[in-house]
C-alpha cells in the first residue's frame, strides 16, 4: 500500500519513508527469496544483510513507537471537554 | 351496461390495492393459524382475530427481517408488517408480510424494524459491501465521547497492542439529541481527511432509548458513506443497533473494537524473530553447502595436476646427463689446450738457437735480418743466440748465400 504521506512518529530507524508495513513486507520478500534457494552466494549474502537490517528496523519501530493522539473539530465536539492529560499533544 | 371478465376485475382490484397508501405499508395485529412452511422456505398462514381472518404470505429473504419469520408459530400473537395485495389466481386478498414482531412491542421497536427492512432492501447491510480492514493501519478515526471510559479504553488497548498509529478523535455526543447529528458530522469531518485507514464508532451499553441515536437512518447512511471501513461497538453484546448492521464489522465492546483494529506488536515481534532465525539458518546452511561443494571439488581438481614425482626424476636424470656431458667436454678441451701448448713450444725459435743458429736484428725488437741487402758494411746489428746476445758490426757484404 503506497501512501505518499510520511508517517512522522517513526524514529531514526527510518531513512524518511520506511513504514512498519513496508519494512515487514520487504523482510517477508527477503525471507521468501532466501528460502526459495538457488541464489548465488553473493546475492544470498546481500539479501541476508538487507533482511537483518529490516528486522532491526521493524523491531525498533515496534519498541520505540508511541501512540499519537489528535483531535479534530466537530460541530458537537466543543461542548465536550477533554480531560487535560488527553488533550492534543 | 358493461360486462367484465374475471381477470379484468381482479386486476382492477390489484391496482386499486397497490395504489392505496394505507394498504401498501400496514401493520396488522392478529393470531397465527393454519401455518405452513413448504420446502421453498416461504411461509403461509392466516391472521385471525375474533371472527375474521386474512390470508398471509411471507416470502423467504435473507437478513435480520427474514429471521423474524421464526416468530411465526401456530397460535402466536403477532404484529405483522407488509402490504395488502390481490392474489388473482384465487381471487383472494392477502397480506404479503415482510416483518413479524411479537405482540406487545412498543411503537419504537416497530419503527426500528421498519427502518431495518428499508435499509436492508436498499442493500446497506449487504455482506458483499463489507470492506476489508488494512492490516497495518496508520491513522484511525475514533468517533465517541472523549469524556467516557470508552475513549480511555480504546487508547489503552491500541497503545498496548500497536502504538504505531495515530488516533484521530472526532468527538461526538453518544446519547441524547446531539448524538445523531454529532455522529453524522464526525463522519463528514473524517471523510475530509484522506488518509484515515479505519473508523471506530463506539459507545458503552445502554437502554434502547439511550442507544436510539445509533438506530437513526442518518447515522446508518453516514456509516454507509464513510470512506474508511467502520468498526462499530455500540451497546451490549446482544443488542444490535442499525449502526452495527451497517458497519463493516461489529465488535461486542469498544475494547474489542480496538483489538480488531490493529495487529498485536508482540506477535509481530515474534514474526520478526522467526524471520531472523530463518535467515540465519538459511545462511548457515548455504555457507556449509558452499564448503561441501569446495571439499568435493578438491579431489576432482587434483586429478588434473601433473605427476610431480615423475617430473622430479626426469629433471634429475637430465641434470645428471648434463653434468656428465659437461665434464667430458671440459676434459676434451683441456687435452686440446695441452696439445696446442706442446705444438706451440715446438715452433719456438729457442730450440733452433740451441742448435747454434743466431738471430740478427738491426736493433733489438726490429725486423729480423734474413737478406744481406738489408744491411750495409759498418752497420751495427744485434745478434741473439741461445743464451744471451751481443752487438756486432757488419764487416762486409757477400751477395751469395
Amino acid at each position: 500500500m503506497a501512501r505518499a504521506r510520511k508517517s512522522v512518529d517513526m524514529p531514526e530507524s527510518t531513512n524518511g519513508q520506511v513504514t512498519f508495513e513496508s519494512a515487514l513486507a520487504e523482510l517477508d520478500q527477503v525471507v521468501t527469496a532466501l528460502e526459495a534457494g538457488a541464489l548465488p552466494l553473493s546475492e544470498a549474502t546481500r539479501l541476508y544483510e538487507r533482511g537483518m537490517k529490516l528486522a532491526r528496523i521493524c523491531n525498533e519501530m515496534l519498541v520505540a513507537a508511541e501512540l499519537r493522539i489528535t483531535q479534530i473539530q466537530t460541530a458537537y465536539g466543543e461542548q465536550m471537554r477533554l480531560p487535560p492529560q488527553e488533550t492534543e499533544a | 351496461m358493461a360486462v367484465y371478465s374475471v381477470a379484468q376485475v381482479t386486476s382492477y382490484l390489484r391496482d386499486l390495492l397497490a395504489m392505496d397508501s394505507v394498504l401498501r405499508d400496514v401493520w396488522v395485529r392478529g393470531e397465527v393459524g393454519n401455518l405452513s412452511r413448504p420446502g421453498s422456505g416461504h411461509c403461509y398462514f392466516n391472521l385471525r382475530d375474533s371472527g375474521t381472518m386474512m390470508r398471509c404470505a411471507m416470502f423467504k429473504r435473507a437478513g435480520p427481517q427474514g429471521s423474524t419469520a421464526a416468530l411465526l408459530k401456530e397460535g402466536a400473537a403477532v404484529i405483522v408488517h407488509g402490504k395488502v395485495t390481490m392474489y388473482e389466481a384465487r381471487g383472494e386478498v392477502q397480506i404479503v408480510v415482510d416483518i413479524v414482531q411479537p405482540e406487545g412491542v412498543g411503537e419504537l421497536q416497530l419503527k426500528l424494524e421498519q427502518l431495518k427492512l428499508k435499509l436492508q432492501t436498499e442493500g446497506l447491510f449487504e455482506e458483499s459491501r463489507k470492506r476489508p480492514f488494512p492490516q497495518f493501519p496508520r491513522r484511525i478515526g475514533v468517533i465517541t465521547s472523549p469524556s467516557g471510559a470508552v475513549w480511555h479504553d480504546i487508547q489503552t488497548v491500541i497503545g498496548r497492542r500497536y502504538p504505531l498509529v495515530e488516533l484521530v478523535l472526532a468527538p461526538s455526543p453518544v446519547q441524547g439529541d446531539g448524538c445523531c447529528p454529532g455522529v453524522v458530522d464526525a463522519f463528514e469531518r473524517l471523510n475530509e481527511i484522506d488518509d484515515i485507514d479505519l473508523v471506530i464508532l463506539a459507545r458503552g451499553g445502554g437502554s434502547l432509548e439511550d442507544l436510539w441515536g445509533f438506530n437513526e437512518e442518518e447515522v446508518a447512511r453516514a456509516i454507509f458513506s464513510s470512506r474508511a471501513p467502520v468498526i462499530s461497538a455500540i451497546g451490549h453484546e446482544t443488542d444490535y443497533t442499525i449502526a452495527d448492521l451497517v458497519a463493516d464489522r461489529r465488535a461486542p465492546t469498544p475494547s474489542a473494537a480496538a483489538e480488531m483494529a490493529v495487529p498485536n506488536r508482540i506477535e509481530l515481534a515474534q514474526r520478526v524473530v522467526a524471520y531472523r532465525n530463518a535467515m540465519t539458518e538459511y545462511m548457515t546452511e548455504r555457507v556449509q553447502s558452499g564448503r561441501d561443494e569446495i571439499d568435493a571439488m578438491v579431489p576432482r581438481m587434483e586429478r588434473f595436476l601433473p605427476d610431480f614425482d615423475a617430473l622430479r626424476i626426469q629433471i634429475d636424470d637430465r641434470l645428471r646427463l648434463a653434468a656428465k656431458t659437461l665434464h667430458r667436454d671440459v676434459a676434451m678441451k683441456m687435452d686440446r689446450v695441452y696439445n696446442t701448448k706442446l705444438r706451440l713450444e715446438s715452433l719456438s725459435p729457442k730450440d733452433t738457437l740451441r742448435r747454434g743458429y743466431a738471430i740478427v736484428q738491426k736493433e733489438p725488437g726490429s725486423e729480423v735480418v734474413s737478406d744481406a741487402s738489408q744491411v750495409a758494411a759498418g752497420d751495427s746489428v744485434r745478434v741473439t743466440v741461445a743464451a744471451g746476445g751481443f752487438g756486432a758490426t757488419v764487416a762486409a757484404i757477400s751477395q751469395e748465400g
